[in-house]
Order: C-alpha cells, then sequence, then structure tokens
C-alpha cells in the first residue's frame, strides 16, 4: 500500500486495522445513481411525445445526444467523486497510534492522529433501525491529547472494535511505563 | 435579430467538457491510488466508471458519426416572440 503520502508508518510499528465506513452507509448514493441514470430515459419517452417534429430535426439531435452524453458522464464522476471521499474516509490503527483520514472533499483532506497510550475512554453506539439490522455504530475515543475526542463514525462492529482499541491501548500503556 | 452559431462550436464545447471529466476523473484516481486505497472493491468501481464512460463515449460516437457540423444551429430568432404574440391564442 502507498500510504507514504498519508502517513509514515514508523519502523517498530504494526498495522492492526485500516477502518473505513460500513457499506450500507453508501447505498443511498448508489440508489441516487441508478434512479439519476433511469431519468433520462423517462424524459425521453415524455419529450418524444411532446415534441415529434424536434426530434425529426438534423440539427437538434446531435444538440441532444452530446447533451445527453455529458449528463451521464457527469453522473459517472460525482458518482466517482462520492465514492472515493467515502472510501478515503478511514481509520488507521497500528500498535502504536490511531490515524484519522478524513477526506473532506476532492481538494481537502484532514489527517489527526493520537496515541493509543493518551486513549483514556472509549466507548460505542449503535444507535438505529439500519445500524442495528448491519451491526455497524459509532466508536467514541476521549483522550489526554491535544485531540479530546475522537470519532470513528459507522464502522462495522463497534462493540467488538472497542475492546479492541481498549487491549491495543492496554499493551501501549504497559511499553510507555517500561520506558 | 437572428443569432445563429455552427453546430461544431457545440461539439467543442462538448469536448472540452470531456477534458474536465478526464481530469478530474484522474484525480480521484490518483486520491484513490495514492492514499493506498485501492483495494479491490475501489479498484472495481473504478473499472465500472471506466466502463460506463466508454460505452457512453462509444456511442456518442455512433449517434454523431453522420452529422455534418457546418449546419447552424438558430439561438435566437425575434418571429419566435413576433410570431407567439400574433397567435390567435393572445
Amino acid at each position: 500500500m502507498i500510504l507514504d503520502s498519508v502517513i509514515k508508518i514508523k519502523s517498530y510499528e504494526k498495522m492492526v486495522y485500516t477502518l473505513r465506513r460500513h457499506g450500507v452507509t453508501f447505498l443511498p448514493y448508489v440508489l441516487a445513481f441508478v434512479a439519476m441514470l433511469l431519468a433520462p430515459i423517462a424524459v425521453y419517452w415524455l419529450f418524444v411525445s411532446a415534441f415529434t417534429g424536434i426530434m425529426q430535426n438534423s440539427i437538434t439531435i446531435p444538440v441532444i445526444v452530446m447533451f445527453a452524453s455529458a449528463y451521464y458522464l457527469s453522473i459517472f464522476l460525482f458518482f466517482y467523486s462520492f465514492f472515493a471521499e467515502f472510501y478515503l474516509d478511514s481509520w488507521i490503527i497500528t500498535n502504536d497510534r490511531l490515524v484519522d483520514v478524513r477526506q473532506i472533499s476532492l481538494f481537502a483532506r484532514t489527517v489527526a492522529e493520537v496515541d493509543l497510550y493518551q486513549i483514556q475512554d472509549v466507548s460505542s453506539e449503535i444507535k438505529g433501525v439500519f445500524p442495528t439490522l448491519f451491526n455497524y455504530g459509532n466508536v467514541y475515543l476521549q483522550t489526554a491529547g491535544p485531540i479530546p475526542k475522537f470519532i470513528i463514525s459507522n464502522v462495522h462492529r463497534p462493540d467488538k472494535l472497542r475492546q479492541a482499541i481498549i487491549e491495543l491501548s492496554s499493551e501501549d500503556k504497559k511499553f510507555h511505563a517500561g520506558n | 435579430m437572428i443569432i445563429t452559431i455552427p453546430l461544431y462550436v457545440i461539439l467543442f464545447i462538448y469536448l472540452g467538457y470531456l477534458v474536465v471529466v478526464g481530469v478530474f476523473s484522474f484525480i480521484n484516481f490518483t486520491h484513490l491510488f495514492h492514499s493506498g486505497s485501492l483495494t479491490l472493491v475501489s479498484f472495481f468501481v473504478t473499472l465500472l466508471m471506466v466502463a460506463l464512460a466508454i460505452i457512453t463515449l462509444y456511442f456518442t460516437f455512433i449517434f454523431l458519426n453522420e452529422v455534418d457540423w457546418r449546419q447552424t444551429l438558430t439561438l435566437w430568432n425575434n418571429e419566435w416572440i413576433s410570431n407567439t404574440l400574433n397567435s390567435s391564442n393572445f
């Protein structure tokens, strides 16, 4: 993985988890994409029945074709951009720290990190119908570092992740207490 | 007054837009690649988007293959207004 542009992995560090939001949370975008793919078909039938003369004009047809082509390419681009933003939002947990990579837009990204030994409190939350059905939710981290609160949002199995973070944090605390 | 433009002007605007779409798609792809997020899922989504774009461009080319680009497109004609105002509906 080419992660060097985002974080530098230390020599003693190993990656434990790479987390992303649950795939179900991307479903509204997929449904909107499908609806936008199908919308021109309905518009076309309405247009054909309402303006028969226009559809037989040798000038308007290429204009409509180019407009339709630009429309489809635009929705492919928007969908791909939304997917990239969704997929680049990630949390990397190593045996030493937690890195929160947030892709805000195509040209805006924030990266924040907290050392695991600084974590004071971890809690998880599953709230709502879909989160309960698909077992995803938020994990809240209270830290003693410069960023007092971290939220790992809409991740799969938040309860299991909370336990894993507590274990990793206590191991890191032992390591730092020993040094 | 009649305002007309040759049809190839619309084609040039369309081609310019294709370049913009291509650049933004490439930026998205490089983001995925450089952040180490080019996994199987993101690879297949990229592949799907490329395939859909190729299909769209192919059919656009098929539909526009026989077009005479020197035809003129009327953007504005005063007669449209005068005909509307003189129509029996008013």
